[in-house]
């Protein structure tokens, strides 16, 4: 019996052990077979989760930066301006320092500035202590704090004014590991995954801690996710809370782990997270986070703001620092804690960093883009980076604008043309048809652009008119004819300025003046002041047209100009970036530079890809220039111009006001020996102003330079040698019985000219007329009143 | 978990070689009378030192009443307008001090001036042409702007910059000399 049933059990034994083996072996099988499936999986991942994490995988937009500033003892430029200037940049106001770069303290009447850095593609310069003192009329002194020497100037470096986007409007400054503060990283990791280095890409205790703590708080405060699988999250375009992407979030972070070391995990996560708003872009990654809250490198960021930026990480909007800093704070202490918890900062720092408030920089930048301009640098640009390069590599792009000037001439043209609108209501004209301007404002000497404005109101319509509208410059263009015609008259030439009927390839055509008068003849350079119509044209038929298109086109003219009378009168099309190029060889000793708004290129290594240097050509003498820019100095003096002395213009000006035909264009020119500015009125569709250059550009014009006083020095060209001032008779005759004499400036060598052409002209038409006797409502300055006067 | 230590840095105090080397060079070029720290002035090689700011300008020759003699790097006053009445012989130009402007200015010419000696003259440019717009009448500036085009190899600017210079520095005795050998160096570059 006992054998039978020991047969059974050990058959129910062995039995029971196949069943054990037969489950293990369908175990092992099973688990082989997961196995295999899961390396399967994580090869196929493992390239894409390389193409996805390595090399080049964000976009970077490029950034479009202003020219930097220069302040110097002095300058005319205010207190409030000055600390406005500092803020836009992002300057942290501090109570106590400046220590670090970016800080600014106000002591008393003085700005204590810690510089950045600078880095320009044509130099760099470190930063460094400054005080900048200020007296009643702008800045009184500056002195560097760290060797207690007075700067003979400073420069602020360049402002931001624009940057490319791609797609997906995404903001970021790239950061590597190696560079950030060790109290970032660990900020981080206590916010979001301190056993990061130790775990294999989940962390169950974590978990578990996660879940304890939720419990305890009674609140979601902590998630279990670790860095790596915020990062596999980060894979996926759109979130999803499904168990299979939960799976092959999980399976991404294995590879992760697998593919890359911890280090360069926890470098692409600093850069990828999202970390809050900019307006319409949003801003990724703690480098552009310190810059966006801060005003700051994220190398500089101090504990305290470490452990807010960490903090956000789980809610960048809800702890926005800028809109809620009581929330930001309460979270960045809870940061603060939880390093502290690991020992990672010392009780004393705990509580130093408790006690700091929540600073962050608000950067006042208004909407101050400058549209135009960048329009205009996009199509230098794009002729050397294709628009793909441009959203990606994040380049450094610095150009020539100065934004204060920027904005005073946007805010000029913006006033200028609501008071024409209101003085008359005829101009008021709705939506696109409505009345439009353009300014530039330009270095005559380097052809720098500092300010463009190519519309009232870039939203409704983005045509530059600075750059691309062709109109007619009227008298804008008379002062080359005057130019071409310095070689064989002279200021003192007499110019007929009677009505005459000229006869070209059958076609004839009189010209008329302004106000319809006319009689006698006129010197040169009343002519031109009065900006007379007749005698101008009288000048250049003289003269012969071919001169004046000779000229015109060596300053740059690129019209078709037919060898016409009227071609003296402005009757062909320009740009008004061509006109203010022009009148740049007028103020600049007769060299004609190359209009310029980029000056280099940098990529976000800081190395220069390109570098622009200034272009000029001479294409007249420094004496002709000089003896130019006195007779338009006449315009503003005793000419057309002379309204400007009322609106606030107390230093000289040479100048040239324009009204072309039917006054479909009003223009004002105006230059000193540093700053050329140009502004132009009038309708898209060409109706008339009813109105003149002195009418409606000038006094843009005129707000304009009133409001960057900094910008003028207030001085005058000096003369050139080449140039000799002789006496002139005021009447004209030169003879005994000359009253009154004036000064008169002549090229060097011209006598034998000026005494032929001292003489009345003989005339084709009419007879020859003495001088008219002299008027009784004549100038101040002794030049008689002549008939047909004021085109202005 | 546990604080990796890391070594801390050790500190060695500074010897005193260094020290007493130094003091020997300074004591020497003192006995020996030799500058080892250049002059900050810009001079170009083989002619006098600038006359300082306060020296008065050569006095107006008679005839040239408008004539601005003062350096060319001040600001002129505006001539006498044409077209008024002669009332009186105009003042003696005197030799007003740069202004703060035209300071400025030559502080970032001779900034301009050490990058071109240092061999950098991509930089020196930017920081000359930085000057230029500052105040175009500093005529320094173009001379140093033309140097740094000879440089780079391009005498068509050059030629410009050095007619610039020959336009505000002709009639300064200082500089007329060196501008007009850099004009012959140009056109000998382009022969």
């Amino acid at each position: 019996m006992a054998p039978r049933k020991k047969k059974k059990a050990r058959k129910a034994k062995k039995s029971r052990g196949r069943l054990w083996l037969r489950l293990a072996l369908a175990g092992l099988a099973g688990s082989a077979l997961l196995g295999l499936a899961l390396l399967v999986a994580g090869a196929f991942l493992w390239t894409e989760v390389g193409e996805r994490f390595s090399g080049r995988m964000w976009s970077i937009p490029s950034r479009v930066y202003s020219d930097t500033t220069l302040l110097y003892p002095g300058q005319l430029y205010s207190r409030p301006e000055v600390g406005r200037r500092l803020r836009r940049l992002g300057y942290q106001e501090v109570e106590a320092g400046p220590r670090a770069p970016g800080q600014v303290r106000a002591r008393g009447q003085d700005l204590e500035v810690y510089l950045r850095d600078l880095q320009l593609p044509s130099y760099q310069r470190e930063g460094f202590p400054v005080r900048v003192s200020f007296g009643e009329t702008g800045i009184s002194a500056i002195q560097r704090l760290d060797n207690l020497q007075p700067a003979p100037f400073i420069e602020l470096e360049p402002e931001e004014i624009s940057r490319f986007f791609g797609p997906e409007r995404e903001s970021r400054r790239l950061v590597s590991l190696s560079r950030l503060p060790r109290h970032l990283i660990r900020a981080v990791l206590a916010a979001e995954d301190g056993d990061f280095f130790r775990h294999p890409g989940i962390d169950p205790w974590g978990i578990l801690r996660a879940a304890y703590t939720n419990l305890r708080q009674r609140a979601v405060v902590q998630g279990g996710s670790t860095i790596t699988q915020q990062l596999a999250k980060s894979y996926f375009l759109t979130p999803e809370r499904t168990f299979s992407r939960k799976l092959k979030e999980l399976l991404i972070a294995f590879v992760l782990e697998a593919r890359y070391k911890k280090e360069t995990i926890l470098e692409i996560y600093l850069n990828e997270i999202y970390l809050g708003q900019n307006g319409s872009a949003s801003v990724n990654g703690v480098g552009e986070a310190a810059d966006h809250y801060f005003g700051k490198k994220a190398e500089d960021l101090s504990l305290p703001e470490a452990a807010l930026l960490a903090g956000l990480i789980k809610a960048p909007n809800r702890y926005n620092p800028i809109h809620y800093p009581e929330l930001s704070r309460t979270r960045r202490d809870q940061v603060l804690s939880a390093m502290r918890k690991r020992g990672w900062i010392s009780q004393q720092e705990l509580v130093a960093a408790w006690r700091r408030p929540v600073r962050t920089t608000s950067r006042d930048s208004a909407g101050r883009s400058a549209p135009f301009f960048t329009d205009y640098l996009s199509q230098q640009l794009t002729a050397l980076y294709p628009a793909s390069d441009l959203v990606k590599l994040g380049l450094s792009v610095y150009t020539t604008l100065d934004p204060r000037v920027q904005e005073a001439a946007e805010t000029a043209l913006s006033h200028g043309l609501k008071r024409l609108e209101e003085a008359d209501p005829r101009l008021l004209r709705p939506g696109e048809k409505r009345l439009q301007g353009a300014v530039i404002v330009m270095r005559p000497k380097t052809g720098q652009i500092l300010a463009m404005v190519g519309g009232r109101d870039y939203g409704q319509t983005q045509f530059n008119r600075a750059v691309a509208a062709r109109r007619q410059p009227g008298s804008t263009f008379k002062p080359f004819v005057y130019l071409a015609a310095l070689d064989s008259f002279t200021p003192a030439s007499w110019l007929s300025n009677e009505p005459k009927t000229y006869r070209v390839g059958g076609q004839s055509w009189t010209p008329k003046n302004f106000d319809g008068r006319a009689g006698g003849q006129v010197r040169f350079r009343t002519a031109l002041a009065q900006s007379i119509n007749l005698p101008t044209v009288d000048l250049a038929t003289r003269l012969g047209l071919e001169k004046v298109v000779e000229t015109a086109r060596s300053l740059g003219f690129t019209a078709p100009l037919s060898p016409y009378p009227s071609l003296a009168l402005g009757a062909f099309e320009v740009t008004p970036l061509e006109l203010a190029r022009a009148y740049c060889a007028l103020a600049a000793d007769g060299v004609l530079p190359f209009p310029m708004s980029l000056r280099g290129v940098v990529d976000e290594n800081g190395r220069v890809l390109e570098r622009h240097h200034v272009a000029i050509k001479s294409v007249t003498t420094p004496a002709k220039a000089y003896l130019m820019s006195s007779l338009l100095r006449s315009v503003v003096t005793q000419g057309t111009a002379r309204s400007l002395a009322n609106q606030g213009i107390d230093f000289p000006v040479a100048g040239k006001t324009g009204t072309s035909n039917d006054s479909r264009d009003a223009w004002f020119v105006g230059y000193t020996p540093e700053l050329l500015a140009l502004v132009w009125v009038g309708f898209d569709d060409g109706t008339s102003l009813h109105s003149t250059g002195a009418g409606s550009a000038l006094p843009i014009w005129a707000e304009l330079m009133r409001s960057i006083p900094w910008q003028h020095s207030g001085g005058w060209f000096t003369m050139p040698p080449g140039l000799e001032t002789r006496e002139i008779c005021a009447e004209g005759d030169s003879g005994q019985d000359c009253s009154r004499r004036i000064n008169e400036l002549f090229l060097a060598g011209s006598q034998q000219a000026a005494q032929a052409r001292s003489q009345a002209p003989e005339m084709q038409s009419g007879s020859f007329r003495s001088p008219q006797p002299r008027e009784k409502d004549e100038t101040p300055y002794g030049h008689p009143r002549v008939r047909g006067s004021l085109d202005p | 978990m546990t604080r990796r230590q890391r070594p801390r840095p050790v500190h060695r105090p500074a010897g005193a070689l260094p020290l007493i080397l130094a003091a020997l060079i300074l004591a020497l070029s003192g006995c020996a009378g030799f500058d080892i720290f250049p002059p900050v002035r810009s001079t170009p090689t083989q002619r006098p030192s600038k006359p300082s700011a306060k020296e008065a300008a050569p006095a107006p020759s008679p005839g040239q009443a408008d004539q601005e003699t003062a350096r060319p790097d001040q600001p002129a006053r505006p001539p006498a307008e044409p077209g008024r009445d002669v009332v009186s012989p105009p003042p003696q130009a005197q030799a007003a001090p740069p202004t703060p402007r035209a300071q400025a200015s030559l502080s970032l010419t001779e900034a301009g001036r050490q990058a071109l000696e240092s061999g950098q003259p991509d930089q020196a440019i930017g920081l000359l042409e930085r000057a230029a717009g500052l105040n175009p009448g500093n005529g320094e500036n173009y001379y140093w702007l033309a140097e740094a085009w000879l440089k780079k190899g391009n005498l068509d600017q050059a030629g410009e910059y050095n007619k610039l210079a020959a336009r505000y520095l002709g009639r300064d005795p200082n500089w007329s000399g060196q501008v007009k050998l850099q004009a012959e160096r140009i056109t000998a570059g382009k022969k």
